[in-house]
């Protein structure tokens, strides 16, 4: 040792403190231990439990999409639950993808979605994307607005989550497509609302008056909430 | 230590018989306590039998090992409410069990008082100082095995010699 941080007569006296050496039982516990064979699979065990927590509380945590099964089935909710309205499919539907007591609350017509029953449910030949999507927004306001008519105390939560996915779907939603047949008769209706509010004034400016009104007739339908300029109304 | 993760059960031996004496009076004189440095150094040595398979070659087997035992000894000072770096000087401590038996049987004082001088040090200053002293290791190594820069490592051995010298009656 080269150090020159060493003192030795300091180092002399320590060594003669004694040298203690572990209790022989002591050595033996060790030494056994040493013996015992390494459980290779503990670690890659812990890995993968934790891996299969990890993903499992994921797939828990991301939203759930709408299955086959449950597109197919919204408009025969509409149709079935006529004269409920529209707006009540959407909670329907997202009553699906969430435990059963939302699925019978959402079934069960509720007093603001009778009232407003007649010409919305009638489209019945609509894709589920149009029965579902113009009026996302709203109805889904309207499904958190009427849950609590024909709620019960336990499925409260349960119809709010349901809302509130209602509400982000809504807010995700694109402008829907069209049907194939409301397609074929009005051409416009593939545009965007901004596009096809213009065709409606060139039909107008053309004098296709009868085009027109049934342009905007359909328009209506598919955007209940979209504040159409005066000038097309008159 | 590598022929041992290979499954040679007789490096581990060798190993074992090398470094026995020197850490189990690191750690006697470490915590004072005979019952408590068992444990703690039966742990340490668990701990290293428990690593085997993660073992890879960056330092010595020493360092390596002493760098466990000082995280062990930092964990039981932590739980005690102490630090390693501010541990308290008395000014008159009494001996330390572990000395006791040897010195008393030798009847020397200048043992007795360099006993109680190293147990009465504070714990950062003696943990280099053993190191140094029992394990053999360089200050470059104490230094590696305590997390702390070459100089500070330094300082403290300096600081322990010092006191440690003055107990001796050699200022």
């Amino acid at each position: 040792m080269t150090e020159p941080d060493r003192d030795d007569k300091v180092t002399r006296a320590y060594r003669a403190l004694g040298g203690e050496e572990p209790p022989r039982a002591l050595d033996e516990a060790i030494l056994a231990a040493s013996r015992r064979p390494q459980n290779r699979w503990r670690v890659p065990l812990s890995i993968a439990a934790v891996l299969v927590l990890a993903v499992g509380i994921t797939l828990r945590m991301l939203p759930q999409r709408p299955d086959a099964e449950s597109v197919a089935l919204a408009p025969q909710v509409i149709e079935a639950s006529k004269p409920a309205a529209e707006p009540a499919a959407p909670a329907a539907k997202f009553a699906q993808d969430v435990p059963s007591p939302a699925a019978s609350i959402a079934e069960a017509p509720s007093a603001a979605a009778r009232s407003d029953a007649g010409a919305r449910a009638k489209p019945a030949g609509r894709s589920p994307q149009l029965a579902r999507a113009p009026a996302a927004l709203q109805s889904a306001t309207q499904a958190e607005a009427s849950a609590p008519v024909a709620a019960t105390a336990v499925a409260g939560s349960v119809q709010r989550d349901a809302a509130e996915e209602g509400r982000a779907r809504a807010l995700a939603a694109a402008p829907p497509p069209p049907s194939a047949a409301a397609a074929a008769k009005l051409p416009e209706a593939t545009l965007a609302p901004e596009a096809w509010l213009k065709r409606i004034a060139e039909l107008r400016k053309a004098g296709r008056e009868r085009e027109a009104q049934e342009s905007l007739a359909e328009f209506r339908k598919r955007y209940p909430d979209y504040k159409i300029p005066e000038a097309l109304l008159r | 230590m590598l022929a041992y993760r290979q499954g040679d059960a007789g490096a581990f031996e060798a190993l074992y018989a090398r470094h026995k004496g020197p850490l189990y009076r690191f750690v006697l004189r470490a915590v004072k306590e005979r019952a408590l440095a068992e444990e703690l150094y039966q742990e340490i040595w668990m701990r290293v039998i428990e690593a085997r398979g993660r073992y890879a070659v960056r330092a010595k087997f020493t360092t390596w090992l002493y760098t466990i035992a000082h995280h062990r000894l930092a964990d039981h000072w932590r739980k005690r409410g102490l630090k390693l770096v501010e541990a308290l000087e008395a000014d008159d401590p009494p001996a330390p069990r572990g000395f006791e038996p040897e010195a008393r049987a030798e009847g020397r004082q200048g043992l007795q008082r360099l006993a109680a001088a190293l147990a009465a040090l504070p714990e950062a200053q003696r943990e280099t100082f053993l190191l140094h002293e029992e394990a053999g290791m360089t200050l470059g190594e104490v230094a590696a095995a305590t997390g702390v820069t070459e100089e500070a490592a330094k300082s403290r051995l300096r600081y322990a010699l010092a006191k440690l010298r003055e107990a001796l009656g050699d200022d």
